[in-house]
């Protein structure tokens, strides 16, 4: 989503050909994400203009939704660390 | 086909709550489902094929039903609401620490001094009482929880404990000539570094045993 606003098939197909089909989000997961980050500021959405066929709804980062992300991102990141660390011990 | 995929999702909101927000769910969902098994078919599979795995690809709809009717707070920052009633504490015995020096001024006897001190232990035991009544994390759930926890911890402890010292000297150095010139007692006042290097002792105390716990 930081790279433009997008619509949940979009999303969910950008998730799946970047990790090269082996992660696929189920329809009721990502949305219920997608409710949860709106409640929480992090993201906010709106119904597209489509002239033709179903209306979309897309989603949209928001000034928070970064900084918490880029947070998570960081913190991930360094749990990650130590898990490894953690497991390859001796 | 499409009616198909419109009239199975049709069957499974049927127990999703009549709420604006579920019918918006029901027309995007659907979109969304369409246009999956529109690329499906694009990409070669048979149409009974994709069809299946566009309706296997749905999941499990109750925990979305659940979303739809109140809402679930997304606990992004679970630590800041925590400790709410804290630097309240901390900036009440903060100023009793400054007016502390009002009664050396106003009375310049050993009686100021001695109110002067019974005020500065009054906010070292605002300070304890709130470090010990602090909440702490309390859903300890998962690994992860307590790694947050540690770590927003470790880095709040840093800052408090510079910011307190950074606030600390200057504080000494002001109140030394403040209580210098208005009582004159030169030969005394001197007693206030000692008296900071004590206070930032027991700062790093209270930081150390709030570690401990």
């Amino acid at each position: 989503m930081q790279k433009g606003d997008s619509y949940g098939y979009q999303i969910n197909r950008a998730i799946e050909l970047q990790t090269k089909g082996q992660l696929e989000l189920k329809e009721a997961t990502l949305y219920s994400a997608f409710r949860r980050l709106e409640l929480s500021g992090c993201i906010i959405s709106y119904w597209g203009d489509e002239n033709t066929g179903a209306r979309r709804r897309y989603y949209s980062i928001t000034d928070y939704g970064r900084e918490i992300c880029s947070n998570l991102v960081r913190e991930w990141n360094l749990a990650k660390r130590i898990i490894d660390e953690l497991i390859k011990g001796d | 086909m499409e009616d198909r995929i419109r009239a199975y999702v049709d069957e499974l909101f049927q127990n999703a709550p009549s709420t604006q927000k579920a019918y918006e769910m029901k027309v995007e969902l659907t979109g969304n489902l369409i246009e999956k098994y529109n690329t499906l078919t694009s990409e070669g599979q048979p149409p009974e094929q994709a069809l299946a795995s566009t309706i296997e690809s749905i999941g499990d709809v109750s925990e979305l039903f659940g979303s739809l009717v109140e809402p679930l707070p997304y606990q992004a920052m679970p630590l800041q609401q925590q400790s709410s009633k804290y630097p309240f504490f901390l900036s009440i015995a903060v100023m009793l620490f400054v007016l502390s020096i009002i009664p050396v001024i106003l009375l310049k006897s050993i009686v100021g001094v001695l109110i002067m001190v019974v005020i500065a232990a009054v906010a070292i035991a605002i300070l304890v009482y709130a470090n010990a009544s602090k909440p702490k994390m309390s859903n300890g759930g998962t690994m992860v929880d307590d790694f947050r926890t540690w770590q927003s911890k470790t880095e709040f402890n840093k800052q408090m404990k510079k910011s307190i010292n950074m606030a600390l000297w200057p504080i000494i150095v002001i109140l030394y000539f403040l209580i210098s010139f208005s009582t004159g007692m030169w030969h005394i006042t001197w007693i206030l570094f000692i008296a900071g290097i004590a206070i930032e002792g027991l700062v790093q105390a209270i930081f150390a045993y709030k570690n401990i716990k």
